[in-house]
């Protein structure tokens, strides 16, 4: 007995590789994974595609990232004492949205296309764990933003990609 | 008053089987009336016609005097009754079902007033970013068709299938037969239980059992009483396999299991469970406290031995594994029972009632007493005895522990149940002390 519905196989391969479902003994399908390189320090995104599906992608380790820091608000404080108090107003805290700019280089037509899903994903999270695993809780959900991207064939059939990758905000501190 | 609503814009495209809830939609809806009419009800209903939600809908534009167009922005709402579908924790290698993303919703359109007719709309919602224009499908969505993947180097990926049924055997590599032969130093051995991947099945007269398996390494353990539990592994590697395996005997020893008397007075049973199944079992003679069992060795069982809780002592259940050296196995029952104190007052006509006797259910003396409870000139008698009082109380917060009745000659019998709740009990005199009054009515 089975579940209708879709089923899920979870696995790591290391070169392009084929993926069979047998129904009763038979093979009905397969599914190809097409393996991209990696390199140190690089960056993985996670993301649902227009049929529910969670896929990935990968950036080059040429990454940026910005930080935009601000204060939330000051407020007054009561003077005892005009020989040793330092200021009449207290910081109520400081925030901060982090970007990270991504960059992938020679992305084919083929992941391009593969690709559209990601600028309007629902769901879409960045991998920030130190790559001995991959749990849930190594993902955070980020929202993106890219500059217009063009498709076009070019000879070679390939080129460069990269957007922002926007964070949620953290680093609140809060000192009243 | 609104005469009739008709569906304007319904969000489906031409070819299209499914809504992607990701893409903002609005539902369209005409009201002819006359008078007055500020909103009208949309409400949600699930697959099994369960209301969801009931919203108003706002109006959108007059078309003309007695027509005017409401407008329900569902797709937000509808982002809200699915799946959160964030993504779940998964093991590498493994291949299991995922959640699904269509999910059917109907919604009514009513009048406010209810004149006019309901106007219904059917939908499947889906999960998905298909904007409002292309045409999702079912078909396109739920299908093995070949596809490519993106995945990174060293991570893990996702690849996902489709099953349409549920009868189906469904696998990621072919599945071969695992037979496992069962035998002893004398021949086959049948009804032996075989586990492998959380399956049991039991060998049959030829000692035999097969297993449907896809290539991997797979733990088996096979249990029968009178041989050793044996563990073992297959490995199936793109073909059927047939293994043989050989249980180990063990030795059918004599144990002598003797009763703590203090703890289990009076003639008591022994019971001995292996795998959860009375392998053996006893009683010890009245005067005596022991009993022997036949039973096989180096194995671990659970003992159980019924304790008289006259004694206080509570029945005797523990896992213990008999050696082949063990020849007596004593039994010391550890924990004390709770003690219970029910105080009867007995009295008529406000005078206290000397001589009158307490029995459970009829029968004197109560169980644990030698000699009939009588009430003393005060009226008052104390019976006190132990009871395996363990966990919650049952529905209705007490504990029934007593069938009692009253009874003196000239007088008629009363009867009732003795209850206990947790709060009778007294810290200070470590009993669980009830009062009961009776009044007994002359004949």
């Amino acid at each position: 007995m089975s579940t209708v519905g879709y089923y899920r196989y979870k696995a790591v391969f290391n070169s392009d590789s084929d993926v069979n479902l047998y129904i009763n003994q038979e093979i009905v399908a397969t599914k190809s994974v097409k393996v991209r390189p990696v390199c140190d320090e690089f960056k993985i995104i996670k993301y649902l595609n227009k049929d529910g599906q969670y896929r990935f992608f990968n950036f080059n380790r040429f990454w940026e990232s910005r930080d935009k820091p601000r204060e939330i608000g000051r407020a007054n404080k009561i003077i005892t004492s005009l020989l040793d108090t330092q200021s009449s107003s207290s910081s109520i805290g400081y925030k901060n949205d982090k970007t990270i700019t991504v960059y992938a280089d020679d992305v084919s037509q083929e992941e391009l296309i593969l690709l559209v899903d990601l600028w309007t994903s629902p769901r879409v999270y960045l991998y920030m764990g130190d790559g001995t695993t991959y749990d849930i809780s190594d993902w955070v959900e980020v929202s993106i933003k890219s500059k217009d991207n063009l498709n076009r064939i070019k000879k070679g059939g390939y080129q460069d990609l990269f957007m922002d990758i926007i964070l949620p905000e953290h680093y609140t501190i809060n000192m009243l | 008053m609104i005469s009739s609503l008709n569906l304007i814009q319904d969000n489906k495209v031409v070819n299209s089987d499914l809504m992607a809830i990701h893409s903002p939609f609005i539902f369209l809806v005409d009201a002819i009336y006359t008078g007055e009419v500020l909103f009208i009800y949309c409400k949600i209903y699930n697959e099994s016609d369960q209301l969801l939600n009931t919203f108003k809908c706002i109006p959108y534009k007059d078309i003309t005097a007695t027509q005017r167009r409401f407008m329900f922005v569902a797709n937000s709402i509808l982002q809200g009754e699915m799946e959160g579908f964030e993504d779940f924790a998964q093991s590498v290698g493994s291949f299991v079902p995922v959640p699904d993303i269509t999910k059917k919703f109907k919604l009514v359109f009513s009048d406010p007033d209810d004149v006019a007719d309901d106007l219904e709309v059917e939908i499947m919602a889906c999960h998905g970013v298909k904007q409002f224009g292309s045409s999702p499908n079912m078909s396109e969505i739920y299908t093995n068709e070949s596809e490519t993947v993106t995945g990174v180097k060293g991570h893990p990926v996702y690849v996902y299938f489709y099953n349409d049924n549920a009868s189906n055997v469904i696998s990621l590599s072919d599945i071969y037969t695992a037979t496992l032969i069962v035998s002893d130093s004398s021949g086959f051995v049948n009804e032996s239980a075989v586990t492998i991947n959380g399956e049991t099945k039991e060998t049959d007269t030829g000692g035999e059992v097969s297993f449907q398996l896809e290539n991997g390494t797979w733990n088996y353990t096979i249990k029968k009483y009178g041989y050793a539990t044996y563990n073992g592994s297959i490995v199936i590697n793109n073909g059927n396999i047939t293994v043989n395996v050989t249980l180990t005997e063990l030795t059918l020893k004599t144990i002598t299991f003797t009763l703590d008397k203090l703890g289990f007075d009076g003639v008591r049973s022994v019971v001995i469970y292996w795998n959860g199944e009375i392998v053996a079992n006893g009683l010890t003679t009245y005067l005596g406290n022991t009993v022997d069992l036949d039973v096989y060795v180096t194995e671990t069982y659970t003992v159980f031995g019924e304790a008289n809780f006259c004694s206080g002592k509570a029945d005797y259940s523990e896992e213990n594994e008999l050696t082949a050296l063990d020849t007596v196995f004593n039994i010391v029952p550890y924990e004390d029972l709770p003690q219970l104190e029910f105080t009867f007052n007995v009295a008529s006509g406000g005078v206290d009632v000397e001589d009158a006797e307490i029995t459970s259910n009829g029968v004197s003396p109560i169980l644990c007493y030698s000699a009939a409870i009588l009430t003393n000139a005060s009226g008052i008698a104390i019976v006190d005895f132990f009871f395996p009082i363990v966990g919650t109380p049952p529905i209705g917060g007490s504990w029934s522990i007593m069938n009692y009745h009253v009874t003196k000659v000239g007088y008629s019998t009363v009867t009732g149940t003795g209850e206990v709740v947790l709060s009778d009990y007294n810290p200070v005199s470590g009993k669980y002390e009830v009062t009961i009054n009776i009044t007994l009515i002359p004949e």
